[in-house]
């Protein structure tokens, strides 16, 4: 299939969320001191609307899998999956890759998630291309492309008063049916959206080479050989046990389920759970895999570099930064897969 | 909609007393839930929170189902709490059981540990079920003290039983107890299989299980030929809330059977 792509302008796409906002609720993102996160588009406050340079604060995987979500209300028929109809606007390439972690995990195999399937089902991504990386994205080590080229609906590309539009599914391409704003993109359109391209991912490759990083391709050899070294428990000297890091990693997936009884009612929860806390993989009587912080240090990177490639035949992290971000002891995940290639 | 977190209510029937710390509660679930053996269940007590357990009953009855629990956590010891009559709640089958099928024309060495004998009970009785099958069945089984041995009763008919050995050893003897006093291995040296036709099956805590399979070993059992049932705080019970991972496997869903063949590579598997 040959690419499909338009142009619109940045007037006709406000008009084009405002007319879909009947209908769905839209997220867009906004800047807020210097960083950009994803917020409510209200149509009737709205008549600008600026793209984020480089990936949002929060990841994507809320909106799917959130902090907290009733899946059970027993012994009645009490936790419909939410069906509401959004639209997220601004996803980058590290959040798009993302959600094929997450969809490998919530919706393969012999059980599917309802919950996180009917929620993926009624969104619709409208990613849009990585302009400038931030400092701690390192999204290079795991892809050339600094923009999507599958896994959206609709894509973005900032050029000259307004976006070439890339169709990325059905649901993309009926949104823009019967909307006459999309037009034909012309050949300067596209070939500025090839230069700024360009640009973006000389830069990310840029970041990778200066952070001493490899091809992804290699994380998984050099950390099996480093499973006993002195690394990890000299890194976690520093971990709080936050969960920040699994908390904004757009890949993490690991949750609890959690019972309550509220109003006489049984109530079960699944909430976000984190590999990094003391309980995590403790047993009833005591028994606990993995006692210490550098066990559970080490955890993270089985996961993300070992255990997915195994089972999935890909690594469980897009390189988005945000853990560097958001560690309070200053746990930066670049050093340390720098650190197991030496 | 088909929705795998939520549990199946059931009524608990029967609470049989085991020793002083496990009991065996017979559970009538609103509909049927087959299972294979070997398989696990996630037992709710109300309002308060799930744990896995694998069934101790056998698998061809499907309407009713028994679960042996050590009080060892929050959970279980609500649950040691629990009278006839109450309302409970069971989710699964969950994971890969015993492959049965594979046991067929062999001999079976089944080495239990502690409570680690419920499981086992399930598997014992899925090959009663069809004993023409199989050659022979020896189970080694070991508990601290003689009060502490599980379904007392059932191990002497089943000692009784064509085909089929039972051995017992305790950690420390009593005044009264005549028989065998030692680890579970300790009985593995006594007993004599034809290891080229025979299986082993182990469950029991992780370091009587680490020891039975250094003992297999030595008797000439291929690590594909040793089955074991793990134990991990398995959540969700289906692969997706990553708590119960060994090495590149999760144990509710690609266990909670394993060979050792698929174990060893991995590190702390017994911690």
């Amino acid at each position: 299939m040959a690419e499909e792509r338009y142009f619109i302008s940045l007037a006709d796409f406000l008009g084009f969320l405002k007319r879909l906002a009947t209908e769905y609720e839209i997220f867009v993102p906004s800047e807020k001191d210097g960083r950009f996160h994803l917020g409510r588009f209200v149509p009737e406050e709205t008549d600008s609307l600026r793209l984020n340079p480089c990936r949002v604060v929060e990841p994507l995987k809320a909106f799917f899998f959130p902090p907290r979500e009733k899946v059970a209300e027993y012994f009645a028929e009490g936790a419909e999956p939410e069906a509401k109809k959004r639209i997220i606007v601004g996803a980058k390439r590290c959040d798009v890759a993302a959600l094929k972690i997450l969809d490998f995990v919530f919706l393969q195999g012999d059980f599917e998630d309802p919950f996180y399937k009917s929620r993926r089902e009624n969104t619709v991504i409208i990613s849009s291309d990585c302009g400038t990386p931030v400092e701690s994205c390192f999204c290079g080590m795991f892809d050339s492309n600094s923009y999507p080229v599958n896994g959206f609906d609709l894509n973005l590309s900032e050029v000259d008063d307004g976006f070439v539009v890339e169709v990325g599914s059905e649901t993309g391409r009926k949104l823009t049916e019967g909307f006459d704003g999309f037009k034909e993109a012309t050949q300067q359109q596209l070939e500025q959206r090839d230069n700024n391209r360009k640009e973006a991912d000389a830069q990310i490759r840029e970041k990778v080479g200066a952070a001493g990083l490899y091809p992804a391709e290699k994380a998984q050899g050099y950390l099996l050989a480093k499973m006993e070294d002195a690394m990890w428990a000299r890194h976690a000297e520093n971990c709080v046990e936050c969960g920040a890091c699994n908390f904004v990693c757009p890949t993490c997936h690991c949750f609890l389920l959690i019972d309550l009884e509220e109003a006489g009612k049984f109530k079960r929860f699944k909430d976000w759970d984190s590999c990094q806390y003391p309980a995590f993989a403790r047993v009833a009587g005591g028994a606990n895999p993995r006692k210490r912080r550098a066990e559970r240090l080490r955890n993270r990177f089985e996961k993300k570099f070992d255990f997915f490639p195994r089972n999935m035949g890909s690594y469980a992290c897009t390189g988005c930064g945000r853990c560097v971000d958001a560690c309070p002891g200053k746990i930066d995940i670049r050093e340390l897969l720098k650190e197991l290639a030496t | 909609m088909s929705n795998p977190y939520s549990p199946v209510r059931a009524t608990l029937e029967d609470v049989i007393d085991e020793t002083p710390n496990i009991k065996t509660f017979v559970l009538k679930p609103e509909r049927e839930m087959p299972f294979k053996t070997g398989q696990f269940i996630e037992m709710t007590v109300p309002g308060f929170g799930e744990a896995p357990f694998t069934p101790s009953s056998s698998p061809a009855v499907t309407d009713r189902m028994e679960v042996t629990v050590m009080r060892a956590g929050t959970v279980t010891e609500l649950l040691h709490k629990a009278q006839p009559g109450a309302v409970l709640g069971l989710r699964g089958p969950f994971g890969k059981g015993y492959p049965v099928e594979e046991f067929e024309g062999k001999e079976i060495l089944i080495v239990g540990g502690g409570v680690g004998l419920a499981p086992l009970r399930s598997l014992l009785f899925a090959l009663f079920n069809e004993m023409e099958k199989f050659r022979r069945v020896i189970l080694c089984y070991g508990a601290r003290t003689p009060a502490d041995i599980v379904y007392k009763n059932q191990l002497k008919e089943w000692s009784e039983r064509e085909k089929t050995e039972v051995l017992l050893t305790v950690d420390e003897g009593d005044g009264e107890w005549k028989g065998n006093v030692g680890v579970v291995t300790t009985l593995l040296k006594q007993v004599t299989v034809d290891i080229p036709n025979a299986v082993a099956v182990a469950c029991g805590p992780p370091i009587m299980m680490k020891f039975t399979v250094l003992e297999l070993q030595h008797m000439g059992f291929g690590d594909d030929r040793i089955y074991l049932s793990m134990e991990k705080n398995m959540s969700c019970g289906i692969g997706k809330c990553g708590h119960c991972r060994i090495g590149s496997f999760y144990v509710c869903k690609d266990g909670p059977v394993f060979t050792y063949e698929q174990l060893k590579e991995f590190r702390n598997i017994w911690d």
